[in-house]
C-alpha cells in the first residue's frame, strides 16, 4: 500500500504537487492521467524516493519513501535508464547485479517476447526497441510495486500494443501494485482498475474504471474529457 | 552489487581509456622518431614532464566523464546502493584509468632513459644520468605526488558536482550555481591557506614530524593540501588533517547525493 499524506512539492514558488492525499491499494492497477505539467512525473518520482516532498510524507508498506525504496519498487523512467554504449545483455547483467529480485529467467523470457537481440547495442535500437528494453528491465524484477512513467511516449501504436501485451502477460495481477502515468489512455484502458486525474498538482477526480463503464457507460477517455473543460487537454 | 557498479563504470570509461593510451603511444612514437631524426633524443623528456603533470587532471576528467554519463535523468540514484557507494565506484574506475596511464608513462619513461644511456646523449655525465641516483625513490615520489594531487582535485570535484546538482531544486539559485560552487572552493581553500600560516598552527604542526632524508633541505608546499617538507622532515598533522578533510568531503558528497540531489 502506498500512502501520500498532504504531499506538496515546491520548486521555488511553483507547486508541482499541491497538498495531495491519496492511497494506492495493494494489488491494483492505477492510471495517473493528466495534461503535461500536471505533476504526474513528480508524483511518480516522489513515490520512487527520487524526489523528496517539501511538505507531507509518502509511505510505502508503512516505510517512508526514500532511495532505499528501490529495493522493492521498480520504476520505469521516461529518460536515463539505458546506457547507449552498452549491449542489451550488458544492460540485463547490470540490472541483475543491482537488484536482488531481478530474475534472469524472466528477462530471458521477456527478451524473446519483446523480440530483442541481446547482442545489439542500445545506441542502435529504435525508440520502440528502447521502450521494450526498459519494460523488460523493470518487469524482470519481482517487486511489490511497479511504477511506469510515460511508458508509451514517442512510440508507435504497434509498439504500444506490444508493451500492453507485455504488461498483461508479466504483471502479477492482485499482488503487484502497478501505477502508470500516461497520456495514451486508450491503450491501457483494458488493464486499468482505477484512474485518477491530476491537474495543476492536485487530484481532481478518481474513479473505478469498471464502475464508470457499467454505471455511466463511459470509456476512461470520455470520463477524462468530461472532467476537463474543453481545450484544457494537451 | 558493488562489483556490478564497478563493471558498469569501467564499461562506461573503457573506450576513452583505450583511445587515451593509444594517443600516448602514438604521440610518444612520433615525438621520439622526430627527436632521434634530429639527433636530439632528450627532447622527449619535456614531453614526459607535460604528460606526468597531465595525470593530475586525468583523474578528475575520467571521473567527470563517468558522472556525465549519469546526468541525463539521474536514474543511477534509483538503486539500493547509497551515494557513497555510487561515488566510490566512479572514483575507483577513474583511478584505474589514471593508474593504467601512469604505468604506461613510466614504462615509456624507463625505455627512454635506457635509450638515452645506451646512446650516450650529452645530458649523461660519466655514463650516468645526473639524477639516476635514487631514481626509483624519486619516481615513486613523483608518482605518489601525482596520485595525491589528482585525488585531491577529484574528491573536490565530486563534492562540487553533488553540490551543483543539489541546487537544482532551488530555481532562484539555479542561475548562479557556478558562482556558488566556485565560491565554495575558493573561500574554503583561502581560509585553510590563511590558517596554516598562523604561528600557533605552525607550532602545532611542528610537534609531529617524520625525518625521511637527512640531506634534504628544501621546503615544498602543496597548495590546498598544505603539508611541508622542511630540512628533510615532513609534518604529519597537515597530512593527516588533509586526509580527514578529503574523507569528510567525500562523505558530504555522498550525503548530498542521497538527500539533496533530485531527479
Amino acid at each position: 500500500m502506498i500512502e501520500l499524506h498532504h504531499v506538496t512539492k515546491e520548486y521555488g514558488k511553483r507547486k508541482s504537487l499541491d497538498n495531495v492525499t491519496f492511497t494506492f491499494e495493494k494489488g491494483k492497477v492505477y492510471g495517473i492521467l493528466g495534461p503535461n505539467g500536471s505533476g504526474k512525473s513528480t508524483m511518480m518520482k516522489i513515490m520512487a524516493g527520487l524526489v523528496y516532498p517539501s511538505k507531507g510524507d509518502v509511505t510505502i508498506a508503512g516505510k517512508k519513501a526514500d532511495r532505499k525504496t528501490a529495493s522493492n519498487l521498480a520504476f520505469l523512467a521516461s529518460e536515463g535508464m539505458l546506457y547507449p554504449g552498452f549491449k542489451i545483455e550488458q544492460m540485463i547483467h547490470y540490472y541483475h547485479s543491482q537488484y536482488s529480485d531481478f530474475s534472469i529467467e524472466k528477462a530471458e523470457e521477456l527478451l524473446t517476447f519483446m523480440e530483442l537481440d541481446r547482442h545489439q547495442k542500445v545506441s542502435q535500437l529504435s525508440k520502440g526497441q528502447q521502450g521494450r528494453l526498459k519494460l523488460l528491465l523493470v518487469l524482470s524484477r519481482q517487486t511489490d510495486v511497479l511504477l511506469l512513467d510515460e511508458p508509451f511516449i514517442g512510440l508507435d501504436p504497434m509498439v504500444r500494443d506490444t508493451i500492453v501485451q507485455g504488461l498483461v502477460s508479466f504483471i502479477d495481477f492482485g499482488e503487484q501494485t502497478v501505477i502508470i502515468a500516461t497520456h495514451e489512455i486508450t491503450e491501457i484502458e483494458p488493464i486499468l482498475e482505477d484512474a485518477i486525474i491530476l491537474e495543476s498538482g492536485r487530484i481532481t477526480a478518481h474513479c473505478n474504471v469498471e464502475q464508470i463503464r457499467e454505471e455511466q457507460g463511459l470509456s476512461i477517455l470520455e470520463w477524462l474529457k468530461s472532467n476537463f473543460k474543453k481545450g484544457e487537454l494537451v | 552489487m558493488f562489483r556490478g557498479l564497478l563493471k558498469k563504470d569501467f564499461l562506461l570509461v573503457k573506450t576513452y581509456l583505450w583511445v587515451w593510451l593509444a594517443a600516448i603511444i602514438l604521440l610518444y612514437a612520433a615525438g621520439s622518431v622526430f627527436a632521434s631524426y634530429k639527433g636530439e633524443f632528450y627532447l622527449v623528456f619535456p614531453f614526459f614532464i607535460l604528460l606526468y603533470m597531465g595525470h593530475m587532471v586525468l583523474l578528475p576528467i575520467a571521473a567527470c566523464i563517468l558522472l556525465k554519463a549519469e546526468e541525463k535523468g539521474q536514474y543511477w540514484l534509483h538503486g539500493t546502493a547509497g551515494g557513497k557507494k555510487l561515488l566510490s565506484s566512479k572514483l575507483i574506475s577513474a583511478f584505474l584509468v589514471m593508474i593504467a596511464s601512469l604505468i604506461l608513462t613510466n614504462l615509456l619513461m624507463a625505455f627512454s632513459l635506457f635509450i638515452s644511456r645506451s646512446s650516450g646523449f650529452s645530458i649523461i655525465e660519466q655514463g650516468k644520468f645526473p639524477f639516476i641516483e635514487g631514481l626509483l625513490l624519486k619516481g615513486l615520489m613523483l608518482n605518489g605526488g601525482i596520485v595525491i594531487g589528482a585525488l585531491y582535485f577529484t574528491i573536490w570535484g565530486l563534492f562540487l558536482w553533488a553540490l551543483y546538482h543539489s541546487l537544482n531544486q532551488y530555481p532562484m539559485l539555479k542561475k548562479i550555481r557556478w558562482i556558488i560552487i566556485a565560491a565554495a572552493y575558493f573561500i574554503t581553500n583561502t581560509i585553510i591557506g590563511r590558517m596554516t600560516t598562523w604561528d600557533v598552527v605552525q607550532s602545532f604542526f611542528n610537534q609531529w614530524t617524520i625525518r625521511f632524508s637527512p640531506s634534504a633541505s628544501n621546503t615544498i608546499m602543496f597548495e590546498g593540501f598544505g603539508f611541508t617538507l622542511s630540512d628533510g622532515a615532513i609534518q604529519v598533522w597537515p597530512v593527516l588533517l588533509s586526509i580527514i578533510g578529503l574523507l569528510l568531503l567525500f562523505m558530504a558528497a555522498g550525503w548530498l547525493l542521497d538527500r539533496k540531489v533530485e531527479v
